[in-house]
This record gives C-alpha cells, structure tokens and sequence, in this order.
C-alpha cells in the first residue's frame, strides 16, 4: 500500500468515529452477586471440564480488558478450555466509596465472593474447589487474601507486582518525597483523569505510536478495531478509592512491605508466607508498569510452592496476544 | 543510473530516528528531581483546586437549599451501611442454611442406618425364630417316641 493510499484510509477509519463505536466484554455473561459498585461476573462454559476459576481484576480501569474482541479474549479461553469463570468486577467507585478499605476489600468483598462461587457452583453441580487468577493490583489484592484464607486450592498472578522497590519509574514517582499521597487522598477519590494521566506520562511516546501504529497496519483486516478497542477501554478509566489508594501506596510503593514484612491491614499482619497453596507468578517481558523482577519476587515470598514464567508483550499487550491465553489454559489442565 | 530514494522508507527511518531521540529524552527528564518536584507540584496543585472547586459548589447549592455533594455522599454512604449489613445478615443465614442442611443429612443418614439395622435385626429374629419351630418341631418328633419306650410291652410296668 502507498503512503498516500494508507493516510487515506487511516483518515476514513478514524472518519468513522471508531472508538466511540468500538465496545467490548461480548463473551455471554451473568452477574451473580452484588456488592456495592462490585459485581461477580459468571461466564459459563459450553462443557464444564475445569475446576470453577476466580479472577480478580484490577481497581484501575475496567475489566473488559480480558474480554476486548471474542478473537482476543482471555475470559473466552478459559471458558472453551471447559472452566466455569467468575469474575470479579470492582465497577466505579463514587465518592461514598472514598472510606473503603484495602480491609474492606481482602477480607470482606473477596471473602464473599468466594462463599458466593461455591454456592453457586454446588447450585450448578459443579465442583466447589476452585482456582484463582489475579492481574496487576487485583493479584496483589487477592495474594494477600490467600495469605489469610484458605479460599482456592492454587493461583495464578499475572503481572503482579509485589517488590514496589523494582516498580521502575512508578517507584521513581511514587517517592514520599515528590509524591503528596496525604494531601491527594484528603481530596476525596482519586479521580480516573488523573490516572490516566499518570499511566500516559510513564510512556509518553506510546502516545505518538499508536498512532503510527494504526497508519502502518491500517491494511491489516483485524489490527483497527483491536486499536479502536484499546483506546476505548484506555481512555475508560476508574476512580480509586482514597482510604484504599492511601494505604496500598504507603505499604507498597513508599514501604515495600509485602516484600519487607511489618504490614498490619484490617488489625491483622499481611503476610504472603502464610500462604500454602501453590502459586505461578507470569510476568510480561516488556512490562513497564510491572516489570519482570517485580513480578517474580513473589517466589521470594510466598508460602506454597512457586514457579515463574514470562510472556513475550507489555503490561497491557499480553491481555490481547495469545501467549497469556494458551498459559492459562496450560496452567488449568495441570490439575482437572 | 543512481537509484532514486525509496522515500516512504526514508520518511519511515527518519520518524523512527526522531522517536528514539525524543523517547531517549523524555526517559532521562522523567527521572529527574526537577521534573518530580514538578509533578508533585502540579498534583498538589491539581488536588487543592479541585477541593476548593468542590468546596464552592456544595456552598452554592447549600445557600440555595439545593442538595450538595456532601448530602448525596451522606445518604449513599447510609445505603451503602445498610446493604452491608444486609449482606451481613445474607451471610449469616446462609451459613445456618448450611448448617440445618448438614444436620439434615446426618438426621436423614441416622435415620436410614436405623431402617437397616432395623431390618437386619427383624430378619435374624424371623432367623433364629425358624431355627426355634424347626428344634421345637424336631423335639415334638421325638417326643411320642420317647413316651412309647418309656411305657415299655403291652399291660406291664418296667420293673415289677
């Protein structure tokens, strides 16, 4: 294709108002429960061959990132592999939410949400032990829930950070020096503009690619609307709750102290060593949010028996190519 | 002959060179104290601007007798309790839910272990009750035999 024949189409998809079209989170779902703003989506899968898996997705933008186009979808993997999927949705916190606690959420929500998956799992005739998976903050969420509570037989942690110390420039940013966490939280929820804001600054000429991007592979059939379906869903950030947002910066970036100890949270000490169940940490190799050793220290840590893999992609890429996928569904057929 | 210039491919080269020398740039500023300090600036200025912006839009409302911010967060954040404690209340009979259906099938099992010890015993009574006709039956047998030879021949007593 021309220079001039590509501009040209670029011009006509962008003409089209894409983004604003595209959507995402097609695979058929239910929402089981409720919770505030959270919901646990249930995705059922045409024959149930797996144990029922629990994923636990991050607080900062939506959770349709697994599920961004069915030929891209990690949700959709899953459920062809046969495993009843139940996912954990945080939905978009108002500032009644700005009090919540990381408390709240690791011994309460997820708590419920596991006694709510068995039960529903026993109401399917579906085995009631299950797996769990957690991304970015969801996994550090939902490790430090296993910690405490025998809620799933083993776990996956896919870019998970758990040493803030080798969090790149996040950890850079994140200095108390620079960084008024206090003043910021004092302010209510931290709003979804200015998280998005920070995640664009870390990567600045992403924003200029992605562009060149879409003009270099505008001839591609699939490549736009995946493009459309990103920028959607970046553009489609989440409030953090500041109670929340004060508490996990101060214990992880400015402490690191999943990896150093002395954290107490909720009146009782954070401690992934007291975890039993095995656990898979992956990390993305060109990960710039949660870079490979971040990810990783988790085998320092954790009390079950660890094992590590990377992926080939970055933090966000590996949700859409096919190498996380086709590990999942790997890790799922170890055990039936 | 000289080759003309593939210029798509040298606009190409060119915009990749551009792009390593501003990302090599941006990577070395974003590190910097100067642009840190800068960053927590903002952000500290962003945050205070937004709190007073909302301060004055609640003060408005309130001076109009409108609701403000600060009730709506109020009353959500009493729905928010309430549902809690709802949930709360969920949680607890569901785990008496399980509880009476545990005791239920320990009830259900004691009670069908004490249908089949009952039948197991009616049939070792019906057992040892066939076992008590058939001796009686053989002792009735016996019986007249017995009392024939004890009354010895015909019109004497044993003896005499």
């Amino acid at each position: 294709m021309l220079a001039l024949e590509r501009t040209l189409a670029t011009a006509r998809f962008l003409a089209q108002d894409p983004v604003h079209h595209a959507s995402a989170g097609a695979t058929p779902h239910e929402v089981i429960f409720r919770q505030n703003k959270a919901q646990l989506r249930y995705f059922r899968p045409a024959e149930v061959r797996r144990a029922p898996v629990f994923v636990c997705m991050p607080l900062i933008n939506t959770w349709t990132i697994w599920d961004l186009v069915p030929d891209r979808s990690v949700l959709r993997a899953l459920t062809d592999a046969g495993a009843p999927v139940y996912l954990l949705d945080w939905g978009r916190p108002g500032p009644e939410d700005a009090t919540c606690s990381l408390a709240d959420a690791v011994d309460g929500l997820l708590t419920r949400c596991f006694d709510r998956l068995r039960r529903h799992a026993r109401a399917q005739g579906n085995p009631e032990d299950c797996d769990a998976i957690g991304y970015c903050v969801g996994g550090t969420l939902l490790a430090m829930h296993l910690a405490r509570h025998a809620s799933a037989r083993r776990a996956a942690f896919v870019a998970t950070p758990i040493d803030f110390f080798a969090g790149g420039r996040l950890a850079t940013w994140a200095d108390p020096h620079h960084f008024p966490l206090d003043a910021a939280c004092d302010a209510g929820n931290i709003p979804a503009e200015q998280l998005r804001s920070a995640f664009q600054w870390l990567k600045p000429m992403a924003q200029s690619r992605k562009w060149v991007t879409l003009w270099e592979r505008i001839d591609d059939p699939n490549y736009p609307a995946l493009w459309a379906a990103l920028e959607r869903w970046s553009d489609d950030s989440v409030p953090f709750p500041a109670e929340m947002y004060r508490e996990y910066v101060r214990a992880c970036y400015f402490e690191n102290r999943l990896m150093r100890g002395g954290w107490r949270c909720g009146g009782r000490p954070v401690d992934l060593g007291a975890a039993r169940i095995p656990a898979v940490a992956i990390a993305a190799s060109d990960d710039h949010i949660v870079p490979v050793s971040a990810a990783h220290a988790l085998a320092r840590v954790w009390g079950g028996a660890t094992r590590t893999v990377t992926l080939r992609g970055g933090h966000v890429g590996i949700c859409v190519g096919q190498a996380l996928p086709d590990a999942l569904v790997a890790w799922l057929a170890e055990i039936p | 002959m000289v080759d003309q210039p593939d210029m798509s491919r040298l606009s190409g080269e060119l915009y990749r060179q551009w792009e390593q020398a501003v990302g090599d740039w941006w990577d070395k500023t974003l590190q910097t104290p100067a642009f840190l300090n800068a960053m927590g600036d903002s952000l500290g200025a962003q945050t205070r601007m937004r709190r007073d912006w909302e301060t004055r839009v609640d003060e408005t409302l309130t001076s109009m007798h409108l609701p403000s911010r600060q009730d709506v967060v109020r009353v959500t954040r009493v729905a928010t309790l309430l549902e809690d404690k709802l949930l709360g209340l969920e949680d607890r009979l569901l785990a008496l839910e399980d509880r009476l259906t545990a005791i239920e099938r320990e009830t259900l099992k004691a009670r069908v272990e004490a249908a089949e010890a009952r039948v197991f015993a009616q049939e070792r009574l019906a057992g040892l009750e066939a076992k008590i006709d058939a001796l009686a039956a053989a002792w009735s047998a016996r019986a007249p035999e017995d009392a024939s030879a004890s009354r010895g021949p015909r019109g004497g007593r044993k003896g005499s």
